[in-house]
C-alpha cells in the first residue's frame, strides 16, 4: 500500500506523510493503517492524473481497445469479391462474389480458412489475423 | 468575494490554531478524535490543510525529524493572520446564531 502511496503523493509532501503513519503506526498494519493510507491515496491530486494513466493501461490490456470480436471483411482481387463474416477470431460465415458459401465448404485449423472450390475450383486459403483482418494470396482472374 | 470556511475546514483550522507550535498532521488528527470522538482519516486531514494554505488561512513549514518517524521531517502548520481573522468572523455568526430562542407564550 506505501508502494501506491509514493506512486500517488507528491514528493515535496510524501516525506511528513509517511513520517506520520510511522508515527501513528511503526511496523503495526490494522484497518486504521489502510483506511488512513487509502485516505491519503484518493485525496491526492496526483491520483485523477495517475488514476487516468492506470485506466487507460487496463483497456489497453483487457478492454475493448483490443481486436474487434465481431467483423465483417470485404475484399476483392481479380477473381471476384468476397466477404467473411468473422467472430472470436472464427469464419462463420462467407460470400463469393455475392453468393453465400454452404457452411460445409468452411474449414478452420488455426487462424487459417480454406473456402474449397473458391478458388476457380481450387481451395481459397485465407489467413485470419488476431489482431483482425485477413491476409491471402490473390486469386488469378478466369478469362471467360 | 469572502472565501468561506467549510463545515470540516473550520474544525481543522480550529484544531492546527489550539496546537500552536505543535500542529502537524498527526497532532491535528488526533485533536479532532479526541474532540470529535469520531474517527479522523489522515488523508481527510491533510486534504483540508492543503486547502487552507491555498486559501492563505494557514502556513507550513518543515519541522523536526525524529527516530519515532523513521527520520522523516514533520510538516508544521501555522494559522496564519487572514485565518485567525476567518476564524473569528465564523465564530461571531455561530454567537449570533445561538442566541436563545424567544419562547411563545
Amino acid at each position: 500500500m506505501t508502494r501506491v502511496l509514493r506512486w500517488i503523493c507528491d514528493p515535496d509532501k510524501l516525506e511528513a506523510i509517511e513520517g506520520d503513519l510511522a508515527e501513528l503506526y511503526g511496523n503495526a498494519r490494522s484497518w486504521r493503517y489502510a483506511r488512513d493510507v487509502v485516505s491519503l491515496c484518493v485525496r491526492q491530486p496526483r491520483t485523477a492524473i495517475r488514476s487516468l494513466a492506470a485506466a487507460v493501461v487496463v483497456l489497453v490490456l483487457v478492454g475493448p481497445i483490443g481486436p474487434p470480436t465481431h467483423y465483417t471483411v470485404h475484399a476483392a482481387d481479380p477473381a471476384g469479391e468476397f466477404a467473411l463474416e468473422i467472430h472470436d477470431g472464427q469464419a462463420i460465415a462467407a460470400t463469393l462474389d455475392g453468393a453465400p458459401v454452404p457452411e460445409r465448404d468452411l474449414r478452420q485449423t488455426g487462424d487459417t480458412l480454406i473456402i474449397r472450390g473458391g478458388d476457380h475450383g481450387a481451395d481459397f486459403y485465407i489467413a485470419i489475423k488476431p489482431e483482425g483482418g485477413i491476409k491471402w494470396y490473390p486469386r488469378h482472374s478466369v478469362l471467360r | 468575494m469572502k472565501k468561506r470556511l467549510a463545515g470540516f475546514e473550520e474544525l481543522v483550522l480550529l484544531a492546527t490554531a489550539s496546537l500552536g507550535e505543535e500542529a502537524y498532521g498527526v497532532t491535528v488528527q488526533q485533536r479532532l478524535e479526541a474532540e470529535t470522538g469520531s474517527a479522523v482519516a489522515l488523508g481527510a486531514v491533510y486534504a483540508v490543510l492543503d486547502r487552507l494554505q491555498r486559501k492563505g488561512y494557514v502556513r507550513s513549514a518543515w519541522g523536526e525529524a525524529t527516530p519515532q518517524r523513521g527520520g522523516r521531517r514533520k510538516r508544521m502548520f501555522h494559522v496564519t493572520a487572514p485565518g485567525l481573522t476567518a476564524l473569528r468572523a465564523m465564530g461571531r455568526i455561530r454567537s449570533r446564531l445561538a442566541q436563545p430562542i424567544p419562547k411563545h407564550a
